[in-house]
């Protein structure tokens, strides 16, 4: 589409505008990490006080550790029962009707809010006698993120025809084999970037975890959440500064990798 | 297929999606209803001023005023973040899809790239911006839009912004969704039979992206009604929504059926506001496609 050049020239000022305010917070906190005032205001003297003070902060590496392995975990567990479950939906010759129903609730846990998702569950969980523990947390922020894989492997599921499946079962290759061999392998990347949503997802599910981890045990975000009650707190912009050079990275690795912005609107526009 | 078949397809299906839907069933289904059981139980509830009744702790809550403020803010908030949300996102998803649609994907990439950082972090940065002397707020002191001790913070719109930060991204994504299938010879066809940008916006491009309009309403206004952190950090003391009161009968008074009855309530006010929305975008594309 033709659009003379003042036009084109408009619109591009104003998506770099919209961008650049993006980013605006993340700035702030890398430039702030770096600068001597303890409460996060200008002028700006650089120094690397706030990071020697991180590296000191007691059990916070282990407070990190514990929650990357935790989200882990769930994107491990959930890229096999999302995965699953797409299958089941589009591939078992269910009634339409069924199918619909079956996405439907599967956007419940998406859509109800994380506050109200973690009371619920928390409040359930104390009905039957069970409470908050590690299990529940696994649990609980697991159940949160299947819808990601669940949406983006059915898409993948429709979106694609699989011609080779029927033809190397005429040839005589068992159930198992053409799985393995054929679908597996086209369903990898949307299964990569499902599983890569639930562990950015899960790792950042302060909600979830705050109503689910049990007393005594601190994710990152329950660590986080009680330090920035407190106030400004410049060690916070130290920490914050690897946080988002990590996830940037990672989203960039991934996009390079599999198209993750690319199966994420798909997913979305349906 | 064979009846032996279709019964084989029906055993994989179910063993397929037992595990994924029988969490999602466990631990979302049925606690969701159970709430209602548990918002209804007696106990705590009697005493003086007991009114003996079923729905006794809903009554309470709405001849409560303070309560009824507080949801009332639980649903303008989200709602000004959400319509904040369309006006900025929706000329950006039309500039990724239509103008800049080779980096269409790339930006959107970059886009959503503050998301997968903390939102802590991101709450904890605007407190930082708007408190009195903070970036943000010593630029508009030095411009004399606000007084030198005027802190930003605990403000409706301290709020509002950092929802705004939080969910645009989800906003822009369904848009681009519903933008980027719109074919070009349509927007060509109309530009040919002489319509100018306002009647392409109102007759094509608006009525085109209304689906999306109405996703990302219920990706941002719906779970913006469960904020808790937000107002907590940044909304200060006269500020409440409904997520604090939750939390705190959860955590200070104890008072778990109560913590059940507000949930509801604001699980359904939170469905009801999106209806609306969802039906005045709908409303809104009958119109233009007249």
């Amino acid at each position: 589409m033709p659009l003379r050049p003042v036009t084109r020239a408009l619109w591009t000022a104003f998506t770099a505008l919209i961008m650049a305010a993006m980013f605006v917070p993340v700035a702030y906190l890398v430039l702030m990490s770096f600068n001597a005032s303890p409460y996060g205001t200008l002028p700006f003297n650089a120094t690397t006080e706030w990071y020697v003070r991180l590296f000191s902060e007691p059990g916070l590496a282990a407070v990190t550790l514990g929650t990357l392995l935790m989200s882990a975990v769930v994107a491990i567990a959930c890229a096999v029962l999302g995965s699953m479950a797409a299958l089941g939906m589009a591939r078992s010759g269910l009634p339409r009707p069924l199918v619909g129903l079956l996405r439907n609730v599967n956007l419940v846990p998406v859509t109800v809010p994380w506050l109200v998702l973690g009371v619920t569950m928390l409040l359930f969980l104390l009905l039957v006698g069970s409470g908050r523990s590690v299990l529940n947390l696994y649990l609980g922020n697991l159940v949160v993120v299947l819808p990601y894989v669940v949406i983006l492997v059915y898409a993948r599921l429709q979106d694609e025809r699989f011609e080779e499946e029927e033809a190397a079962a005429q040839l005589g290759a068992s159930q198992a084999r053409v799985f393995v061999a054929i679908t597996l392998p086209k369903l990898a990347p949307s299964i990569l970037a499902g599983s890569i949503m639930a562990f950015m997802v899960s790792f950042n599910n302060f909600l979830i975890q705050y109503y689910l981890a049990p007393f005594g045990t601190d994710t990152l975000p329950m660590q986080i959440y009680g330090l920035v009650r407190a106030g400004v707190r410049p060690d916070i912009n130290a920490l914050s500064t690897f946080l988002v050079v990590a996830s940037i990275a990672l989203v960039v690795v991934l996009d390079r990798l599999v198209g993750v912005g690319a199966g994420l609107a798909r997913a979305r526009g349906r | 297929m064979t009846g032996r078949a279709a019964r084989r397809w029906g055993w994989t299906a179910a063993a397929l999606l037992a595990p994924a839907y029988g969490l999602i069933v466990a631990l979302v289904l049925v606690p969701l209803g159970s709430l209602l059981a548990y918002s209804l139980t007696p106990g705590a509830v009697g005493g003086p001023g007991s009114l003996g009744l079923l729905f006794e702790r809903y009554v309470r809550f709405f001849q409560d005023g303070p309560s009824r403020l507080v949801l009332l803010n639980s649903l303008t908030i989200p709602a000004m973040a959400t319509l904040a949300c369309l006006l900025v996102g929706w000329p950006l998803a039309y500039a990724l899809a239509k103008v800049h649609r080779r980096r269409g994907n790339a930006l959107l990439v970059v886009l959503m790239a503050p998301f997968f950082v903390s939102y802590l972090l991101i709450i904890y940065a605007i407190m930082g911006l708007l408190q009195v002397g903070g970036p943000l707020q010593a630029a508009l002191a030095a411009l004399h839009l606000v007084a030198p001790t005027h802190s930003l913070l605990y403000s409706r719109a301290a709020v509002t912004l950092a929802l705004v930060y939080e969910y645009l991204p989800f906003m822009v994504l369904s848009l681009y969704g519903s933008l980027e299938r719109l074919e070009d010879s349509v927007l060509e066809a109309g530009r040919g039979l002489g319509a100018g940008p306002a009647r392409i916006f109102a007759e094509i491009l608006w009525p085109q992206s209304v689906p999306g309009v109405i996703a990302g309403c219920a990706l941002v206004f719906i779970p913006a009604t469960g904020s808790f952190v937000e107002p907590q950090i940044l909304g200060g003391t006269r500020l409440s929504m409904l997520g604090q009161v939750i939390d705190a009968q959860i955590n200070q008074t104890f008072d778990l059926p109560r913590a059940a009855t507000i949930s509801l309530i604001l699980t359904v006010a939170a469905v009801a506001g999106f209806a609306v929305l969802a039906l005045a975008f709908g409303v809104s594309r009958r119109l233009a496609r007249r």
